[in-house]
């Protein structure tokens, strides 16, 4: 859920900020661009998730073999470690899936039209505060802030350093 | 004779972590020793990251060996062994009050 939630907003303020300056500035992105650039902002996202869910993953595992064993076991590969690494590849996964659909949720209306792009990134917004709130009125109004500044604060550096134009 | 006798029953004094491993995946794997015909694990304690078993293992001439290579692989470790029996068949328990 973590990475699901994170590769949404990741692919969503990765894929915003890259393309704010061509969106902005009146140029065209087409569907085989929204793709392109989707592929490459959840691929980036997947392999972060990979490296940073694995060094946790085989810290956690190696204290927990040090904890029960009192020596150190380094090199020795267990069912510990093979569901570790079945969790890590899962996260992984689940991080390229959710920024695929975070960056597809910006760039795909933004082929179309860069209003459309403003809309589903305030429809995105509204959707992922309402599943982080869980009910909570006060924690929605909360994330949605959070996120809309997030979302702002990345546009603006798109536009100030433009990458694509 | 000069065979090996043939380990009958034997009881393990373990610990597995409590994440990533369950004593059901530690039941199914030891269940795979040569010789082996029942395992029951009883879980005797329970600490924050460890889990301590009780183990038993029946069958016919188990490798003792190859059920302490599977505890390793499964992230466990071997305390201590509390009873074993070798023979042709399994004896009564017997006190020494």
């Amino acid at each position: 859920m973590r990475y699901l939630v994170l590769g949404i907003i990741d692919g969503l303020i990765t894929a915003g900020t890259l393309s704010a300056s061509l969106m902005f500035s009146g140029g065209v992105i087409d569907i085989e661009f929204a793709l392109a650039l989707s592929v490459v902002v959840a691929s980036i996202n997947a392999l972060i998730a990979l490296v940073a869910e694995f060094s946790h993953q085989m810290r956690e595992v190696r204290e927990a073999i040090y904890r029960v064993s009192l020596r150190e076991e380094r090199g020795k590969w267990t069912l510990v470690h093979s569901r570790a690494l079945y969790d890590t590849l899962k996260s992984a996964l689940s991080s390229f899936v959710s920024s695929l659909v975070g960056a597809l949720a910006v760039l795909i209306p933004a082929s179309y039209m860069p209003q459309a792009a403003l809309l589903a990134v305030a429809a995105s917004i509204v959707v992922i505060s309402l599943l982080l709130a869980g009910g909570s009125w006060v924690e929605f109004i909360q994330f949605a802030a959070l996120l809309s500044l997030a979302v702002a604060f990345g546009l603006l550096v798109g536009l100030a350093f433009p990458v694509i134009k | 004779m000069g065979q090996r006798p043939p380990i009958r029953r034997i009881v393990i004094d373990a610990a597995i972590p409590t994440k990533g491993v369950t004593i059901v995946d530690v039941a199914r794997e030891l269940y795979k020793v040569a010789g082996v015909k029942a395992v029951r694990i009883t879980v005797d304690d329970v600490d924050v990251d460890v889990l301590g078993l009780a183990i038993v293992v029946e069958g016919v001439d188990i490798d003792y060996g190859e059920l302490e290579e599977v505890l390793e692989k499964v992230g466990g470790v071997v305390h201590s062994i509390d009873e074993v029996v070798v023979g042709e068949y399994v004896p009564e328990a017997g006190t020494t009050a």
